[in-house]
């Protein structure tokens, strides 16, 4: 009887398991669609994703904090060689007094009315360029891999929640217990300054073959 | 698993670890629990709407803002007024609340009309004209005014301002309203109050995991910190025992000179001292049983030479005698050779019934017959007999009831004494030392200042048989030892040659132990 109870539980460990990788991955962003092609002599990308802004994301960039969405991008050839690697990045604002929200990319800021319609220019991210197409070799099949990441909280924003987490811990102790003891402060600091951000799975275009580009006079 | 140490930190790792789960449980929820306090619905709601209230009272700042321009601007009939109309207007719409706190009348300047010289005309706006013609950057308010009135406000939002441009002239309104400084800090308080919350909600997982792998980390090294002491303690505990356990196994195997060379407090080094003492007494005994043993048998020897040579002594005698009786002849040389020869025989024979009894004596050894008394009055009663004994450390004697049998220690002292004299037959002294206790023990010393005993003797000296005096028999220190045995004592010899012999006997306070049946039946 032992044997047969022990494959079960196993199972039901593997199934649990399992079943929370699911729900890990379905609770971060998935791209699920990238269409290449060309525009003024650059290989752009069309990029289309989903669940990028969960409810917490959302609250945080209406308080007023940036919201920072990053793309990463890889292209390869037909070989799987990696020709080029890259970010994108973008910024999400709002401003509370008037209550709009701003994307700023490309050093251009677009002004939304709602949050509802940043996040469907984001999850629709239209001719982002990808390298222009003199640096690509002719008649090569080439895609496009895309991660997206969405991180609520960088930089000073997070020094600062960081900060004042240290100040409500340690501020009770003193700073040689602190130092010379253990410090509890700095572990938290290690821990929590671990990303905030949720990252989705890497995304690979369709093959892509970019025109072979005229020869300039 | 069998070892103590093994069991030692087995236990003390369950209870080090027992704890864990619980209190990771508590700990857990008490994080919860700490940060639901703030993190909660009913906050986020009263911030959002905090923040929604603020947003409100600046729009309706800058309606009303608008508003009153726009009045001012029909008071003065659309057309650039001249400034004191600007300024009776401004001070009868202050009667009644207005936002405006101030104007400038200046000349724009620039191809695109753009920039404004230097004021033609002001009110209130003095501080206010140089904000404005600082770093200050303004943004277009959104107020559906178009054509030449247009609303602006500070990128910090402490000032509204708007700009009107009269159909003719190069001239240019600006119109300004003050935000109440401590609304706007009340208002960004609350804006920031409502990001910390969003930050928290945020990372509000994180930090409970930070703060539970925090209280993880300090658990697991108190556990580690556990196991080593328990490593430690076990290590201290288990070492003793197991060298207990090897000296038991060699003193088994019969050494029993393995003493533990452990040094400790506590109980360990009572045990270790206990071991000790208890390894240290079963040698002596053991040694004192082969010692009776030994005695036993060489008793067992005597008896059975004197009733070998006591039985035909008797009949030696009466035949000589007999023989030197019925000589009837007439011969004097005979005679007289008949009678020495006799009288040679009777001495030897005598000389011989002599030795039998001594033999017989050191046999029979009979059980002792204890009685209390002192037996430094024994001794001094027997040293009377001996000119040559002094008495030191003649104190008080502080065993005047002490249990021995006085017969035997008689012969004891007499034999000792004896011995010595003997041994100085240019004289000497002998020194006994009064009796003393010592280790639970009644100590007693008899020294002389002889010739001393040669090193190669000393072990064999209590031997029955063993003398180097030509007359001696070799019993006398062998029924020495033999009495003191009984007594449950021992007796040691140190001597050094050509400085004297002292005899140590040592009796135990207790008194003499019951004599094993085996000895009484011998």
């Amino acid at each position: 009887m032992r044997r047969p109870l022990m494959i079960t539980a196993v199972a039901a460990v593997a199934w649990l398991a399992a079943a929370a990788t699911e729900a890990r991955a379905a609770a971060r962003p998935q791209i699920t669609r990238v269409d290449v092609t060309t525009m003024n002599s650059e290989l752009v990308c069309t990029i289309i994703s989903t669940g990028l802004f969960t409810e917490q994301v959302v609250n945080t960039v209406e308080s007023g904090l940036p919201a920072v969405v990053e793309l990463l991008y890889r292209v390869v050839d037909s070989r799987d060689h990696s020709l080029r690697r890259g970010l994108y990045s973008m910024e999400i604002r709002c401003d509370v007094w008037n209550n709009v929200y701003a994307l700023v990319r490309d050093d251009t800021s677009y002004t939304y009315a709602s949050f509802a319609l940043v996040s469907a220019a984001v999850e629709r991210l239209e001719q982002v360029p990808v390298m222009p197409l003199s640096a690509l070799d002719d008649a090569t099949d080439i895609s496009v891999e895309w991660a997206i990441a969405v991180y609520p909280l960088r930089g000073k924003e997070q020094e600062s929640i960081v900060g004042w987490v240290q100040e409500q811990v340690g501020g009770q102790s003193s700073r040689t217990w602190r130092e010379q003891v253990l410090n509890i402060d700095d572990l938290i600091r290690r821990l929590s300054s671990k990303d905030t951000g949720r990252r989705s799975a890497w995304f690979r275009s369709p093959s892509y073959r970019p025109p072979v580009e005229k020869e300039r006079p | 698993m069998k070892s103590i140490r093994s069991r030692l930190v087995v236990m003390c790792l369950v209870v080090a670890a027992l704890p864990a789960v619980p209190l990771a449980l508590a700990v857990q929820s008490l994080l919860d629990k700490t940060f639901n306090v703030g993190l909660n619905e009913t906050m986020e709601e009263a911030l959002k709407s905090g923040v929604a209230m603020s947003r409100d009272a600046w729009d309706e700042q800058c309606a009303r803002f608008a508003g009153d321009v726009r009045a001012l601007l029909v008071d003065l009939g659309g057309a650039l007024p001249d400034s004191g109309r600007v300024a009776l207007a401004m001070k009868s719409r202050a009667s009644l609340g207005s936002t405006l706190h101030g104007f400038v009348l200046a000349r724009a300047t620039g191809a695109a009309g753009d920039t404004l010289d230097t004021p033609l005309l002001s009110f209130s706006a003095n501080e206010t004209y140089q904000r404005l013609t600082g770093n200050r950057s303004f943004i277009t308010k959104p107020s559906g005014t178009g054509g030449d009135l247009r609303l602006f406000e500070s990128t910090d939002r402490s000032l509204l301002l708007a700009t009107w441009t009269p159909p003719a002239g190069n001239e240019r309104l600006l119109l300004f309203s003050q935000t109440d400084p401590s609304f706007l800090r009340r208002a960004e308080d609350l804006i920031a109050a409502r990001q910390l919350f969003a930050t928290l909600q945020l990372t509000r997982a994180g930090l409970t995991r930070s703060f539970f792998y925090s209280f993880v980390v300090i658990y697991g090294a108190c556990v580690v910190l556990a196991l080593a002491l328990s490593l430690l303690i076990a290590e201290r505990i288990a070492t003793p025992i197991r060298r207990l356990s090897a000296g038991a196994g060699m003193v088994a195997a019969g050494d029993w000179g393995y003493r533990l060379d452990i040094r400790g407090g506590g109980e360990t080094g009572h045990l270790v001292d206990a071991f000790n003492d208890m390894v240290a007494r079963l040698d002596d005994q053991r040694r004192r049983l082969v010692d009776m043993e030994k005695m036993a048998a060489w008793r067992e020897v005597a008896r059975h030479l004197a009733h070998e040579i006591k039985n035909p002594l008797l009949p030696i005698r009466l035949t000589i005698e007999e023989l030197r009786d019925q000589y009837r002849g007439d011969d004097p040389a005979f005679r007289a050779l008949l009678a020495e020869s006799t009288r040679v025989v009777g001495e030897e024979v005598e000389q011989l019934q002599r030795l039998v009894r001594q033999f017989s004596e050191f046999a029979k050894m009979p059980e002792l017959e204890v009685r209390a008394g002192s037996l430094d009055a024994l001794a001094h009663d027997v040293a009377a007999l001996y000119p040559q004994v002094t008495t030191t450390h003649a104190a008080a004697d502080p065993l005047d009831r002490f249990p021995f049998d006085p017969e035997a220690m008689r012969r004891v002292l007499i034999n000792l004494y004896d011995n010595a004299v003997a041994m100085m037959p240019a004289g000497g002294t002998v020194v006994r030392t009064s009796v003393q206790c010592a280790d639970g023990q009644a100590v007693m010393r008899v020294g002389d200042n002889g010739p001393g005993i040669p090193p190669e003797h000393r072990a064999r000296i209590f031997e029955p048989y063993f003398t180097t005096r030509r007359e001696g028999t070799g019993l006398g220190l062998a029924m020495v030892k033999n009495a003191v045995l009984l007594h449950g004592g021992d007796i040691a010899v140190e001597s050094t040659v050509g400085a004297g012999t002292t005899f140590i006997i040592r009796l135990p306070l207790a008194g003499p132990p019951p004599a094993p049946a085996a000895h009484r039946e011998a």
